[in-house]
């Protein structure tokens, strides 16, 4: 597994390491295959780890890091106010316990071939509604058991195996799993997040800065929940682990990277 | 991550300065690389007899990676592509004498690369394929014809490896082959210490 010290050098390396896969014939999102011939360079069971302090902590940050990066959506000032907008409402729907709000429409403003896979009004998932409640349970959860390996939190169901052949919307992540161990003489928390596909320049970085959002707003709640005299009420953020089935990077959107 | 990606610090220096400074890093990085070579039941290893069969076969997966390096140089499109992978090339060339210091010691080597770095040597011209081919000749025929304890005989036909003058020689004469592409020592120096920046940067972080 690649360890790595921030985002920045993940996403430098990480480029180059999906470069030098091999090219696979894909469709670009979603079963979508309209543009045929179109090959992706890609990794399979990729991980790497990133750690605890190598995060932007700021939407703004992390927009600063997706254009240094020369990522296609942060590329102008409207795709990145677009970005800065989409990570603010995704972070604020996905984490914070309120009621759920109706679809926003940024996603498909940001990938306009999702616009056919709403359903009527609504699409046919969203990552808010999957993961409505997440925080608390999984807090409560680790503070009755700090030790558990079941502190899972699944977004990918066994419905979406259904539509695996359609050209609808299913989640990329399977799911979050949390662990607590002791390092040194500290309690830390660490993320393994599991994604059955990920596309490199489109989505990794907000897939990774929301997933270490989730992290943050978990130990925040569980050090909340955990009162002065319980060792939980100190827990440390550990390193974010990231498993990916299918790492990919589209051909047509490629310099050269070596 | 590439070379663009790191911070290169060049201190003033004088060429025995610098080569000596390299070949201490050059040193470090074949010897961390070994240690993940041998994990992955890998033949390349440092202090490796190149009498035996396999450090010759060591030898030949040195050079063999020369090769590719100048090859992926000479098909790269931009300048820096193709300097990156010279000094891939070069790197791969001065690992060769840690194989076995008894054939090759590190200080002719040293002193090769100084005596090398005269502005003359300098082009900043491209390699072609004609320079593949003379790089692999040296390599292969040059050096390989002294390669004579093979894995896949039952009797080696030279006990001791005898070649070590030719395989100086032919070292020195791809150093200077290898060089021709940078404008000067400086450009050279450069591009070195950034490709070892980078080599840090991937042990770091499990490459």
């Amino acid at each position: 597994m690649r360890n790595f010290a921030d985002v920045r050098e993940a996403g430098l390396e990480i480029r180059r390491d999906l470069f030098k896969g091999p090219k696979v014939a894909s469709s670009r999102v979603q079963q979508f295959t309209e543009l045929q011939g179109l090959e992706a360079h890609e990794r399979f069971g990729y991980s790497y780890s990133i750690e605890a302090d190598g995060f932007p902590p700021s939407v703004d940050e992390v927009v600063d890091v997706g254009t240094r990066l020369a990522f296609p959506d942060y590329q102008t000032e409207a795709g990145r106010d677009r970005m800065r907008r989409w990570l603010r409402l995704e972070r604020s729907d996905r984490l914070i316990d309120k009621p759920l709000a109706g679809p926003n429409g940024l996603t498909e403003e940001l990938h306009p071939r999702l616009i056919s896979t709403v359903e009527g009004k609504w699409p046919s998932y969203r990552y808010a509604e999957r993961m409505k409640g997440a925080v608390e349970i999984l807090a409560i959860q680790l503070l009755r058991a700090p030790d558990t390996r079941r502190a899972y939190w699944p977004i990918f169901w066994q419905t979406d195996v259904y539509r695996s052949h359609a050209p609808t919307r299913v989640p990329c992540s399977l799911g979050y799993q949390f662990l607590i161990r002791k390092v040194n003489e500290d309690l830390v928390l660490y993320l393994l997040y599991y994604q059955r596909s990920a596309d490199f320049e489109h989505f990794w970085l907000s897939d990774v800065w929301l997933a270490q959002q989730f992290q943050s707003f978990l130990r925040i709640k569980i050090i909340n929940l955990a009162g002065e005299s319980s060792p939980l009420c100190s827990l440390k953020m550990g390193s974010f682990i990231h498993f990916i089935a299918s790492f990919h990077l589209f051909d047509d959107e490629l310099g050269e990277i070596y | 991550m590439n070379i663009h990606d790191v911070k290169v610090d060049l201190p003033d220096e004088t060429l025995r300065e610098f080569w000596t400074r390299f070949m201490d890093l050059r040193k470090k990085r074949f010897y961390a690389f070994c240690e993940v070579e041998v994990h992955n039941n890998g033949l390349v290893q440092p202090n490796i007899s190149l009498s035996s069969a396999r450090g010759q076969e060591a030898f030949r997966i040195l050079a063999f990676r020369v090769i590719e390096e100048l090859a992926e140089s000479i098909q790269a499109n931009s300048v820096e592509h193709k300097l990156e992978e010279m000094a891939d090339a070069i790197n791969y060339v001065l690992s060769i004498p840690y194989l076995d210091l008894s054939i090759i010691s590190s200080t002719s080597v040293l002193e090769s690369c100084i005596f090398l770095s005269k502005p003359g040597n300098f082009l900043g011209s491209q390699l072609d394929f004609y320079d593949l081919g003379g790089v692999a000749y040296q390599l292969g025929v040059e050096t390989g014809d002294y390669l004579r304890n093979r894995a896949w005989t039952k009797n080696a036909q030279d006990l001791y490896f005898v070649g070590a003058r030719k395989l100086m020689e032919c070292l020195q004469i791809i150093l200077s082959v290898l060089f021709v592409p940078f404008v000067d020592f400086d450009q050279l120096r450069w591009y070195l210490i950034a490709k070892d920046e980078v080599l840090k940067f991937r042990i770091r972080t499990n490459y």
